[in-house]
């Protein structure tokens, strides 16, 4: 399988370069003794191990007739997945998950420089959007309402010390009291 | 004890107290059900306000918020497949298939009864036993508890769909996270990187958050929406006689359990959940359908989560040492309010340690009758669209994960676990497995060292001491069962 080749190369790598570096953490001192280092090592060449078995049998099975078959299964799979999305959704956008997680990233980005309401607002605005919300007006009110709620919720009455932002923003952060 | 029960139902009895009771239940079910809202943050929040109460309002109100958010945990973990709390991680693994097949009802009724059953058997059990209990968790020591951890890893490692390979690399990453930070026993640095943040670890609710809450929203963005129509037309029935009897097993063995592992300082509701479900596979005649929505699957740890966090007040109350976070910050509740929880605490202040048992008692039989009407309530949500649902919950993944240490770091790392969870559901990857991993690995590493540094070094310490000797030649044949049922298929 495909995935199981990606894995266990991913793991080998990752095993590898934990290794290298679990030889910063020190030792025990006395005999006998686990360390801080023994553990992590164990663990590390114990995945190493498993990772290069996944490779071996993934390398295997390549070869077998088997898995063509489920290669041909799984393609049906995508495809029925992608017509399935084309009937009952109409994302607009093929990959939105990914432009999901950008809108994430840029989320936890800004919200130290613009406070936790402005982020929200902006957060619910692209996500409600990706997430197939047509009307404008509905789209906008949502955001505010959203950023409104959770702001009032989380800072004025939770007391939870949310990122304030600086200068206009912590103005506007600074509402919710 | 029958006095101290009395008491227990006089001081229940009064107005005050059993408004409190069922103001406590409405805030745990809405917390517990609310994703990134765990029992502990609810505890926290109201902790200020319990300053200027007495101290049996205070911690009725405290230990039946507790109660009460483990239970509607489950709601989310089916509904969404995002545990409300920790402790309804496991419920995530056949509630939310079953949810999937267009039977959401079923499965919160199988959770709802469950949870009242296991929440019950676990407080009975804890005001017949305490301290009995109490004494028999006190007998544990080092090498029990390692032995007690390297089961509940081995089974989660052969919980992998039929993929041992792969589960096990899962276990083994999760534990690899699980060391990054500090050690806890010598202060040293372990991929820390020169980080402050990585000083103090990552934290088990980005992990949970990410892997489970922000790759299903990247998911669901991906995907129809097929489900949620299904789910609108469909009724919740909590008591379904006929199905009780099918699983009224697999409640009481959970339930037992979960008792025991509650009870064992330290461990929790969250890791009790997991291990009962471990079981319900390993000695199910068909464990491949597991993972795929069947009763079992959530009457198990939902049944062993309630029970274990009643078990966890048992440290707690009896010996000082809390059983879980929640627990943990009852316990610094206790100390708030100048008392110190203990053998002592058992002699001095049996009215309200006993008012605690008789109110958690009620949490349990009430859930049963506010269950229904509260989910359908929380259904409501269902009809919402998911260009709402979705930001709504991206935010309260960002919330919960902020709140929990008020780091950004942990965000980030949330992030991250999103990304990781999403590309790892893709490709069929037990994702579960990390999860337990990050649970069981610091309490696997901690109780081996410290066995080893109290036996000089000596190894056989795990062998000369019966419970320890038991559960490791346990976990020794559950690892290698795989290979023996297919041993013993070849040979036939």
């Amino acid at each position: 399988m495909k995935h199981n080749f990606v894995l266990s190369i991913v793991t080998i790598i990752l095993s590898s370069i934990f290794l290298i570096f679990s030889l910063q953490i020190p030792s025990s001192d006395l005999p006998g003794q686990i360390g801080p280092r023994g553990w992590p090592v164990a663990v590390l060449l114990l995945m190493l191990m498993l990772g290069i078995i996944l490779l071996i049998r993934s390398l295997k099975e390549k070869t077998d007739e088997t898995i063509e078959k489920s290669d041909q299964i799984t393609k049906t799979e995508i495809k029925e997945e992608n017509s399935g999305e084309n009937v009952e959704s109409s994302p607009g956008f093929p990959r939105r998950h990914w432009i999901i997680m950008g809108v994430l990233l840029l989320y936890v980005f800004i919200m130290p420089w613009s406070g936790f309401p402005f982020a929200t607002f902006i957060l619910s605005l692209l996500s409600a959007w990706l997430l197939g919300m047509k009307k404008k007006v509905n789209i906008f009110i949502m955001a505010f309402v959203s950023s409104l709620v959770f702001s009032f919720i989380f800072i004025t009455l939770l007391r939870i010390p949310l990122p304030r932002g600086i200068n206009l923003f912590e103005n506007i952060s600074l509402l919710f009291q | 004890m029958l006095e101290g029960l009395l008491l227990g139902i006089e001081n229940i009895a009064q107005p005050f107290h059993l408004l409190l009771l069922f103001l406590a239940i409405a805030i745990g079910f809405l917390g517990g059900a609310t994703p990134g809202i765990s029992g502990a943050m609810l505890i926290l929040i109201l902790l200020p306000i319990t300053y200027g109460m007495e101290s049996i309002p205070a911690f009725l109100l405290m230990t039946s918020i507790y109660a009460a958010s483990v239970y509607s945990g489950s709601i989310s973990a089916i509904l969404f497949r995002t545990p409300g709390t920790p402790e309804a991680i496991a419920t995530v693994f056949d509630g939310y298939p079953m949810a999937q097949k267009g039977q959401p009802g079923k499965a919160l009724g199988i959770a709802v009864t469950s949870s009242a059953v296991g929440g019950i058997v676990g407080t009975i059990i804890l005001m017949l036993l305490t301290p009995v209990l109490a004494d028999f968790a006190l007998q544990l020591s080092s090498p029990e508890y390692f032995a007690l951890a390297v089961l509940g890893l081995t089974v989660v490692a052969s919980l992998s769909d039929g993929d041992l390979v792969r589960g096990l690399i899962g276990t083994l990453l999760g534990i690899l996270i699980a060391s990054i930070g500090i050690d806890p026993l010598t202060g040293s640095d372990r991929f820390t990187f020169s980080s402050i943040d990585l000083r103090s670890g990552v934290g088990l609710v980005p992990i949970l958050i990410g892997l489970f809450a922000v790759s299903e929203v990247l998911r669901k963005a991906s995907e129809n929406n097929s489900i949620q129509q299904k789910m609108e037309k469909l009724k919740i029935k909590i008591l379904d006689i006929s199905l009780f009897r099918k699983i009224s097993k697999t409640i009481t063995r959970s339930s037992l359990i979960g008792t025991f592992v509650g009870i064992l300082p330290g461990i929790g509701a969250t890791t009790a959940s997991v291990v009962a479900y471990s079981e319900e596979v390993r000695w199910s005649k068909d464990s491949k359908k597991y993972g795929t929505g069947v009763p079992e699957g959530i009457a198990a740890p939902e049944s062993a989560n309630n029970s274990a966090a009643m078990g966890a007040l048992v440290p707690l109350l009896a010996l000082g040492i809390p059983g879980s976070v929640t627990t943990a910050i009852i316990l610094g509740a206790f100390v708030l309010h100048g008392l110190q929880p203990g053998p002592m605490l058992l002699a001095n202040e049996q009215e309200l340690i006993y008012t605690i048992f008789i109110g958690l008692l009620i949490v349990n039989i009430m859930m049963l009758f506010f269950a229904k009407p509260f989910i359908s309530m929380f259904q409501h949500i269902l009809k919402v669209p998911y260009s709402i649902l979705g930001p709504s919950i991206l935010i309260f993944c960002f919330l919960g994960t902020f709140a929990d240490r008020n780091s950004m770091f942990d965000v980030w790392m949330m992030l991250l676990f999103g990304i990781l969870g999403f590309y790892l559901a893709k490709i069929k990857f037990p994702v579960a497995t990390i999860v337990l991993g990050v649970v069981l690995g610091p309490i696997a590493e901690e109780e081996l060292r410290k066995s080893i540094q109290i036996a000089g070094g000596d190894y056989s310490i795990f062998f000369t001491r019966p419970i320890s000797a038991i559960l490791l030649l346990l976990a020794v044949v559950v690892l290698l069962l795989p290979v023996i049922r297919k041993v013993l298929s070849n040979k036939k």
